[in-house]
């Protein structure tokens, strides 16, 4: 049916004189939880739903979102009235053509169906039915569950429909003990109910903020780092994402503008971005623009491979779209993004790599990145561990981080056979050598 | 619409208290990207939402569709989300102090941007794209956005309340790359209000892109600083950054309620030199985060959150104000109909001193004058914040000299103001702020006069 109104509001943009046009149409059903001081808190439910026009007139783009339904006609009026108004893009080329889209699996979970008020309740009630040590002074959890439906169409033929659901946990804690205190957090997203693992994140971030009262500092040096996948997430995926966009390389914001099949990070790393990954969070048969999602090598035994593209960045290089014009809502335009980024997996086990390090720190949050017009990165250890003779001591105190992104690349020396999924990235524990850390 | 009987219905379902808030909201953004026009819309978002509360929980449901038959649907989803999760809250509280307020308030302006013409202001982007570009070969990527919005908002009820509001915001930035032999500079200006199309006029709109590439060529010859402790000059800018994260996010109540906060239980306790007051103030003329009824439809004033050093006052909603016994000072804020309002801040600012700029650096031997934000946080369980500043230069013997780049100033609040030592006699509450805060993001202000502070950890790039 949403697909419909898609088609509706296309055949009314050609009719009043559009030459290209799309819409997309966007809806979420969820309902989140909010606990509190270990108390429920917070408990809504939400349903948003609208749609997005976007049409052409000359090379000038009109976009123009609403979340009124039953006035399709007025909408596609005032995109073209924007349209009209615009100034045109001589970049522009077209939208994307038809093209055969792949179901892909694991992105709807039936039994969403059956979840209510109640059974949301219960599942909080579990999570903190359990012993917490008598120092956790404070608990903080979000429960997330939402079912989207998208479709898309455009003047070009085409045509796509999809539903997807979406949960996700988070617990945030905090610890006191005489004037020592502390703080640690976890989380666990799927796409897939059952498989959110709720315990294992109450008992990270149980025992992570137990382990963080003991806080000692450590001598500024070199040391290496054992990078835990939450503290990839701000050291090296967020920059990433941004360095490898198109958009960005086109118009060298980027710190890998210039270094396409070039040597840039060491020989063990492989990244590759898939849109069609079975149950990925990025995963969808099309993007936000409706060009199919495919499996695109970023990164191959350290050597840059390619950059994501929409369809207009794409056209600028006369190369077809890889499928990563990412939409989160009707409210704003596709931007590019990474769908289901993926790093190739090590050999090892992350527990014996961390055996072997006589000295080195186990970095495991910081909320700095790495600028991504130069790759350069300083920032502060938001929770992280002196190592000693392979075991993970005590918690460190005020410690600054200081790499340029290339060079750690460049230095990674190991990545372990163990991964978790951190939102929509793959990541294993990353051995990184000579990082300088800043304690006292 | 019976907006009263959906209201009523909530009551006879058994609610003690119920809310309905409608919202319409307009808005048009222009993009320019290094020449061409890359954004270009329109928008109309309208829908209702819906909060119920029984004996400790609250019920909140939003819809982006609003029959009369759907609000009804959603009165009954927050009620039975309200019902439901009141058996699992073991403290309850009643709502106290509310009062009914009828109201209907709208932003002044002088020149309604819907008056100006389309071609008007994409030629101002357009323009100001241009100015960055022509200001000097080195500079290689701009992109300057403009954005209008304006929403109307009606808040009801079950005790009486009926307040319509129309807030309307204008805003303008600019941002310049520059490139020269492998080094990288970035400029960034905003400008912006509540208000008219007479905001950008006013502040200076045609020079916002030749002050952003400015900045980015004097970045190319900016040179690091040695990592270490200094006294440090804060501009108004980071001024009001430090507020807004170092005593804003932690006076909002609801975190004192959750003992999130280093604030907790310190109400009347000196924690910073007598030169600091901080207000938070939302009855602000033309600032980017002024209001006079908050989202819960009560009458906003101002927050006298530190005075002479000492904590004086919490931010509030219905409910904060409620558990803890104090009077409501209308801090309650949503970004839209989707979401039910939190206790946010409007626009926070050091009040002023008497120090001029130049006494503020006459006594400094060697220090650092720390210019703008790029970004920063604080952790919240033990107040150290991090702030990457956008520029800086080196203050030696009294003097400022050398321009800085990579400039990182770090510490921990409540040291930071106990080291204020002198205040600044100017004071500038003009930044476009966007808080986020649980994923909502609402529109503030902040600023300050400058501001001398002893032991700041200053980071640079080796």
């Amino acid at each position: 049916m949403s697909l419909d109104i898609c088609l509706k509001a296309v055949r009314l943009a050609e009719k009043f004189g559009a030459m290209q046009a799309e819409c997309f149409f966007y809806s979420e059903d969820s309902t989140r939880a909010a606990i509190r001081k270990k108390e429920l808190k917070r408990f809504e439910k939400r349903n948003d739903s609208g749609i997005a026009i976007r049409v052409v007139l000359n090379k000038s783009l009109g976009f123009y979102y609403t979340t009124n339904l039953n006035n399709i006609e007025d909408a596609v009026e005032r995109a073209i009235k924007l349209a009209k108004a615009a100034i045109p893009d001589p970049n522009f080329i077209s939208f994307p053509s038809k093209k055969p889209y792949r179901k892909v699996e694991g992105i709807y979970d039936k039994s969403f169906e059956n979840l209510n008020e109640e059974s949301v309740s219960n599942i909080i009630k579990d999570a903190l039915m359990r012993d917490f040590d008598s120092r956790i002074k404070s608990i903080n959890a979000d429960l997330e569950i939402a079912v989207y439906e998208e479709s898309i169409a455009n003047s070009l033929g085409v045509e796509g429909d999809e539903i997807s659901t979406f949960a996700s946990f988070s617990v945030e804690m905090a610890a006191a003990e005489g004037d020592k205190y502390s703080g640690s957090s976890d989380f666990t997203s799927s796409r897939v109910f059952k498989e959110l693992n709720i315990k294992e994140a109450m008992d990270n971030a149980h025992n992570l903020t137990l382990k963080g009262l003991d806080k000692k500092r450590v001598p500024s040096g070199s040391y290496p780092v054992i990078i835990d996948p939450v503290a990839s997430l701000y050291l090296i995926c967020i920059t990433l994402n941004s360095a490898l966009n198109a958009d960005l390389v086109q118009r060298k914001r980027s710190f890998l503008s210039e270094s396409l099949n070039q040597k840039i990070a060491n020989d063990n790393i492989t990244v590759i971005d898939d849109g069609t990954f079975s149950g990925g969070l990025g995963s969808s048969s099309f993007d936000g623009e409706g060009s199919p999602s495919q499996r695109n090598v970023l990164i191959e035994k350290g050597i840059l491979k390619g950059f994501m593209y929409d369809s207009y960045t794409a056209a600028k290089e006369g190369k077809e779209s890889t499928g990563n014009a990412v939409r989160n809502s009707f409210r704003s335009l596709p931007t590019i993004s990474s769908r289901n980024l993926i790093f190739e997996l090590g050999n090892r086990k992350s527990e014996d790599i961390i055996s072997q390090i006589k000295t080195g720190i186990y970095l495991r949050s910081t909320y700095d990145t790495p600028n991504v017009i130069t790759g350069e990165f300083s920032g502060m250890i938001n929770e992280g561990f002196y190592v000693e003779d392979g075991k993970i001591k005590h918690s460190l105190l005020q410690a600054g981080i200081g790499v340029s992104l290339r060079t750690l690349l460049s230095n990674i020396k190991e990545l372990s056979s163990d991964y978790r999924w951190i939102f929509n990235y793959k990541l294993p524990f990353i051995l990184v050598e000579n990082v300088s850390i800043a304690g006292q | 619409m019976d907006i009263d009987s959906v209201l009523d219905f909530g009551l006879k379902l058994g609610a003690d208290f119920a809310e309905i808030r409608h919202v319409k909201s307009r808005d048009t953004s222009i993009t320019f990207v290094d020449g061409n026009l890359r954004y270009f819309a329109s928008n109309e978002d309208e829908g209702y939402s819906v909060r119920v509360y029984i004996k400790g929980a609250w019920g909140f449901a939003s819809t982006s569709v609003g029959s009369y038959e759907q609000l009804k649907e959603a009165m009954n989803r927050a009620f039975k989300i309200a019902k439901s999760s009141s058996h699992l809250i073991k403290e309850s509280y009643n709502l106290k102090d509310l009062k009914a307020y009828k109201a209907k308030v709208k932003t002044y302006i002088r020149k309604d941007f819907e008056e100006v013409s389309i071609e008007e202001k994409l030629n101002l982007v357009k323009s100001l794209d241009q100015s960055i570009r022509n200001y000097d070969s080195k500079i290689k990527s701009e992109t300057v956005r403009y954005n209008e919005n304006r929403d109307i908002v009606e808040i009801y009820n079950s005790i009486g309340t009926f307040v319509e509001k129309e807030e309307i915001y204008i805003s303008a930035n600019a941002l310049a790359i520059s490139f020269e032999s492998g080094k990288r500079g970035r400029g960034y200006s905003a400008i912006g209000g509540t208000g008219g199309f007479e905001i950008l006029e006013d502040f200076g709109v045609s020079e916002l892109g030749i002050k952003s590439a400015r900045k980015a060529i004097e970045q190319l010859s900016a040179k690091s600083v040695k990592a270490g402790t200094y006294t440090c000059i804060m501009d108004p800018i980071l001024v009001g950054v430090f507020a807004h994260e170092g005593i804003g996010h932690p006076s909002e109540a609801d975190g004192v309620v959750e003992k999130n906060s280093v604030l907790e239980g310190r109400l009347g306790e000196k924690i910073a030199n007598d030169v600091v007051s901080i207000v938070d103030n939302p009855l602000l003329e033309r600032c980017y985060g002024s209001y006079v009824y908050d989202d819960e439809g009560v009458a906003a004033k101002p927050r006298y959150i530190i005075k002479n050093g000492v904590l004086n006052e919490y931010l509030h909603n219905i409910e904060t104000s409620s558990i803890l016994g104090f009077s409501n000072n209308g801090a309650a804020r949503a970004d839209s109909y989707l979401n039910p309002p939190l206790v946010r801040m409007s626009n926070i600012y050091f009040e002023k001193g008497d120090a001029s700029f130049d006494e503020l650096i006459e006594d400094i031997e060697l220090g650092i004058y720390a210019k703008g934000f790029e970004y920063g946080y604080v952790l919240p369980n033990n107040g150290q914040f991090t702030f990457k500043c956008e520029s800086g230069y080196l203050i030696e013997k009294g003097e400022v000299t050398v321009p800085l780049r990579d400039l990182s100033l770090s510490g921990v609040i409540l040291e930071t103001l106990k080291n204020i030592d002198l205040v600044g006699k100017d004071l500038e509450i003009k930044s476009i702020g966007n808080c986020g805060k649980d994923g909502q993001w609402v529109r503030v202000g902040d600023g300050g006069p400058h501001l001398r502070v002893k032991g700041i950890v200053v980071g640079g790039v080796e």
